[in-house]
């Protein structure tokens, strides 16, 4: 777990979720999968959660985005009594898992949510933190080039 | 209105240039001259054996559409305008003939759309407003005939047909596709330039790989996938036998759509996804 120490505001973020009813977890994932915050900091498979559901997001962006430009921004997967979000803000990902008991209300604390994450991250740190480095994009698509 | 002397003139000089090329694709240009002069099966086979040299060539398509929208055979007009416009998209005059042809399977509630857009960016086209006036709809406005169809449809019990169109004439919704379990399209409508065979493998694609990831942390089977972005939104309902996909503008109504699907299902035909 890759824990920004004295992140308190991103921590309050996710915190702010999981008060809402029928929140279970929340986990704010970096761009390789991995966790900076979780609430609660008991959440049962949060580093699967960190790094899977940034992987679904990832993988519907890339789908959508033959046919739509900009891609996804937002993700929702419904099942019986689960409800996963996963929503991007600059670099990091935003992964909410709630029951039943939640109701789409919860859609306007994720926003909130975001807003408190993004406006921290652009506030504490660097652009190079949360934006795309190029270099890396980069050395992605020279792999992905050797590939075909 | 092209006098026949005029028609025979053009049968003529387009006869001559597909006899001095066997390849040229005046064909259509000859078909369409046949079918305006009433000769419909001579128009038939110029424009089918043409279409076997050229499959993708959309004007052909079109003329071939006219040529049975003539012939009264209003399904297969749909289906070759439906391939016209997956070639080169659509055209103020696709969408008219489009229009047209929907009037004449009794699609009037889709007809309406297609011709209030028209009527709203050229209030003066009269092929338009002879359409319109078929139909009863200079007066009315979409959200009645919306209205009106629902109020027919609620009658009887959806097939999945009805229940896409239904959706589709919802307000802010751009497309609907249905897609079974091996990504084959089994209904589609959809507005623009976006192939309801592209939506469908995507659709597939999407919810595969989405679910997987779903079932990886076990959160059970996936019931339903809303894809936001910043213009549009997709929308994927799990129907067991098939996926519903709804595409739609970012300020479409959520809840409303929601309760229209459930509302339509809830009436469905028992038979649907056998379809």
């Amino acid at each position: 777990m890759k824990v920004i120490k004295g992140d308190c505001r991103l921590q309050t973020a996710v915190d702010y979720l999981t008060d809402y009813t029928g929140v279970i977890g929340a986990v704010i994932a970096d761009h390789e999968g991995l966790v900076v915050v979780c609430s609660p900091p008991s959440l049962m498979h949060g580093e699967k959660f960190a790094a899977l559901g940034p992987e679904m997001f990832d993988i519907a962006d890339r789908i959508i985005g033959k046919i739509i430009t900009p891609g996804c921004r937002h993700i929702s997967l419904r099942t019986g009594d689960r409800w996963l979000t996963v929503a991007a803000t600059l670099n990091f990902r935003l992964v909410v898992l709630a029951d039943e008991k939640a109701d789409d209300l919860l859609n306007v604390r994720i926003q909130r949510a975001l807003e408190m994450i993004a406006n921290h991250i652009k506030e504490k740190y660097p652009a190079e933190v949360y934006s795309a480095r190029p270099e890396a994009i980069k050395k992605e698509e020279a792999m992905e080039a050797s590939h075909v | 209105m092209i006098d026949t002397i005029e028609l025979d003139d053009r049968i003529a000089k387009c006869e001559k240039i597909l006899a001095a090329d066997g390849n040229s694709q005046i064909f259509a240009a000859l078909a369409d001259a046949y079918r305006k002069r009433g000769d419909l099966p001579k128009a038939r086979e110029i424009c089918s054996r043409g279409l076997e040299m050229h499959p993708n060539y959309s004007s052909a398509r079109v003329v071939m559409a006219k040529i049975y929208l003539s012939d009264g055979n209003y399904m297969a007009a749909k289906q070759e305008l439906d391939k016209a416009i997956n070639a080169s998209g659509r055209s103020r005059a696709i969408d008219i003939l489009e229009a047209e042809i929907l009037i004449r399977l009794g699609r009037i509630s889709e007809a309406a759309v297609i011709l209030e857009r028209l009527h709203a960016s050229d209030p003066e086209d009269e092929l338009v407003l002879n359409l319109l006036s078929i139909i009863g709809e200079e007066k009315t406005s979409v959200e009645e005939n919306i209205k009106d169809a629902a109020g027919q449809a609620e009658k009887r019990a959806y097939s999945l047909s009805d229940i896409v169109s239904l959706i589709k004439i919802t307000p802010r919704v751009m497309g609907v596709v249905v897609v079974t379990e091996d990504g084959l399209v089994m209904e589609g409508r959809f507005d623009g330039s976006i192939s309801r065979e592209e939506t469908g493998a995507l659709t597939k694609s999407i919810f595969d790989m989405t679910s997987a990831g779903g079932n990886k942390i076990n959160i059970g089977a996936t019931k339903e996938i809303l894809i936001e972005t910043q213009s549009s939104k997709l929308w994927i309902f799990n129907k067991e036998k098939f996926l519903l996909t709804i595409f739609a503008r970012d300020d479409v109504s959520m809840g409303s759509l929601k309760l229209r699907i459930e509302n339509l299902f809830s009436k469905a035909d028992i038979s649907i996804g056998s379809e």
